[in-house]
């Protein structure tokens, strides 16, 4: 006699949907080191500073425009500070106000884009020319004006270098939510209960992030570019503050002599936008269902 | 005709505005249903069968199209006079649509899982896990296993995509059914096997049904009542028996005169000539009068009411008795 084997129905996989994009987002091994390298450099940010045993700041000019040693890894500027030093200090304020700038015009740019483009209408027009009027201004001169005008500081700062990009970032997503604006899935949400809120952010949003998504770690690069030009001119982070933009714009007098001083500030930025980019990419692609497998 | 109905439209024009043209897309409809039963709306392309059915629903596009005239009531509500709060109640819970094209009825970011089960959190207090549970629960009903809950819809073919949209709509027990063409999209072995399901779900739940096709086949199968639309008006309105037995107006001829007869051998498909007419620019008559082969003079002038041929048997054409003539 055989025993009758009670067929049950395999148990579904208890997984929420957070954990499956980062299996997938795991898969991708250009994703995973950018993630690492994007790792070790906030690691190496956050602890670094403590550990070279030099402050950032404190001039000496005794030991000025030191060639890398043992004693100083990176070399010393032109006021014999450590470079080292310098620029893991110089990533707090680049990264942060880079990341910190990019996640609020981008969060503009989305809701402003979801708004005016699933609404349309007279909302839109009005947005879209208001925009028009921002955009005509060059984007540099427009986050000079605003840092001037709001002053130093790095909240200040932040909003300067925000602002600007609010603009780009809603004609971008704007643009994306209107090819699935009339798709029938949105109709069929309304025809299920669902209210315009939902509609937007719920249903339409999810399907045309993907753009935005690129655009975001590429608008890091750019905010940490753009803060560099503002500490150029004397606005942004202050001297003596270290930061990646104003060393390398220090470093540049010094380009044919001690050429250390713009490669290592150089090689910093490279790195971080390379490491978010590759993540940018690997998140948009484990973000997409249709990718899976 | 009892006053009473489950569904009841009465004098329905529906104009949609497009480059300021004002294009009639229904005009002064009225339709009946009963719990239970089916009404089938039969009509060519653009004849203005679906803007009926989204009309009902309250969900046509704004702000183009507008609500002339006219009343839907639900059980004695009228849906067009209901507050929009009431409304996202009502859609989804009391009636749903299944839409006509299920590749891009779902939502291609969301697991087919999350989509039932949004249904059912927007109308049930219920939490995830039960909601969760009801919606693996109407993915096996529609004969699709459970441990597909989790997956996206790319990951579907057609016939089961559209099993999804169908687990959709019945998932908050609907009292009423709005099907756009359900089966359009599907070929032929799994439109039957859709239609077999539909038909199966709704005498289970006891759900009455508006069934949009332009397939006559369909209608002889499934539904209970017939509604001929053409140009935003209904042409001929009465039940199964009564419009396939002795249809009346020269139209409704003309579509069984279209469909092949294996009995009968014919090299070429009987057509009606012409073209519907264009709806921003309808006829001042009857508007079928154009295409007519029996159009006397005042049909191209006069319109007619629809009148009785015999009980619950409406026809628009004044001389539907003495077509022969």
């Amino acid at each position: 006699m055989t025993v009758a084997k009670s067929v049950t129905a395999p148990k579904i996989k208890k997984q929420s949907q957070a954990k499956e994009i980062f299996k997938r987002f795991v898969k991708n091994r250009s994703a995973v080191i950018g993630m690492i390298i994007l790792a070790i450099l906030l690691f190496a940010i956050i602890i670094g500073p403590y550990l070279t045993g030099y402050s950032a700041t404190k001039i000496d000019i005794r030991s000025r425009l030191q060639f890398p040693s043992a004693k100083h890894w990176f070399g010393t500027d032109d006021n014999g500070r450590d470079v080292l030093t310098r620029c893991l200090v110089g990533g707090r304020w680049s990264l942060g106000c880079g990341i910190l700038a990019t996640i609020i015009s981008a969060g503009g740019g989305i809701i402003l884009g979801s708004l005016t483009g699933y609404l349309g209408g007279k909302f839109d027009m009005v947005v879209m020319r208001f925009l028009d009027i921002i955009q005509s201004i060059p984007g540099l001169l427009l986050t000079i004006v605003i840092s001037a005008a709001l002053g130093t500081g790095f909240d200040k700062t932040i909003l300067a270098l925000a602002l600007g990009g609010i603009a780009g970032y809603t004609r971008m997503m704007r643009s994306s939510i209107m090819r699935v604006r009339d798709e029938e899935f949105l109709e069929a949400a309304e025809a299920v209960g669902c209210n315009s809120v939902q509609r937007i952010f719920g249903q339409a949003l999810p399907n045309s992030m993907a753009p935005m998504i690129v655009s975001i770690t590429q608008g890091v690069a750019d905010r940490i570019l753009g803060l560099a030009s503002l500490s150029y001119i004397g606005l942004g982070i202050q001297p003596p503050d270290p930061e990646w933009g104003a060393m390398l714009n220090v470093g540049k007098q010094y380009i044919r002599t001690y050429p250390y001083l713009i490669i290592l500030p150089g090689i910093m930025i490279a790195i971080t936008v390379l490491s978010l980019n590759l993540m940018g990419d690997g998140l948009r692609d484990a973000l997409d269902p249709k990718l899976k497998d | 005709m009892t006053e009473q109905r489950f569904l009841k439209i009465r004098d329905l024009t529906i104009q949609y505005t497009s480059g300021g043209q004002i294009i009639k897309a229904v005009n002064g409809v009225n339709l009946d249903l009963d719990e239970g039963k089916t009404l089938a709306l039969v009509g060519e392309t653009g004849a203005g069968k679906t803007t009926i059915a989204k009309s009902i629903l309250q969900i046509l596009p704004h702000p183009q199209s507008k609500v002339v005239s006219g009343s839907i009531e639900l059980n004695g509500e009228d849906m067009i006079k209901a507050s929009e709060e009431r409304l996202r109640q009502i859609r989804g819970s009391e009636i749903a649509m299944i839409f006509q094209d299920p590749m891009t009825s779902l939502n291609p970011v969301m697991t087919v899982g999350d989509q039932i089960a949004e249904v059912i959190e927007h109308h049930q207090d219920s939490t995830d896990k039960s909601a969760i549970d009801r919606a693996r629960e109407m993915l096996e009903l529609v004969g699709i296993p459970g441990d597909r809950i989790k997956e996206y819809p790319h990951q579907f073919s057609g016939g089961m995509k559209q099993r999804v949209v169908i687990a959709m709509a019945l998932a908050c027990n609907p009292k009423l059914l709005l099907a756009d063409e359900p089966t359009s999209a599907l070929d032929v072995t799994i439109q039957a096997q859709v239609l077999e399901m539909i038909a199966k779900l709704r005498d289970q739940f006891n759900t009455s049904m508006v069934l949009i096709t332009h397939d006559l086949g369909i209608v002889a199968e499934a539904a209970d009542t017939v509604a001929i639309i053409y140009a935003g008006e209904v042409l001929e309105y009465g039940n199964k028996e009564q419009i396939f037995h002795r249809p009346q107006h020269p139209y409704t001829k003309g579509l069984f005169g279209a469909i092949p007869n294996l009995y009968v051998k014919a090299r070429r498909l009987h057509n009606i000539e012409g073209l519907p007419p264009d709806p921003t620019n309808l006829p001042v008559g009857c508007c079928f009068a154009p295409r007519c082969p029996y159009a006397r003079e005042d049909c191209k002038t006069t319109k007619f009411e629809a009148h009785e041929v015999e009980p619950g048997h409406l026809c628009s054409c004044a001389y539907a008795e003495h077509l022969e003539d």
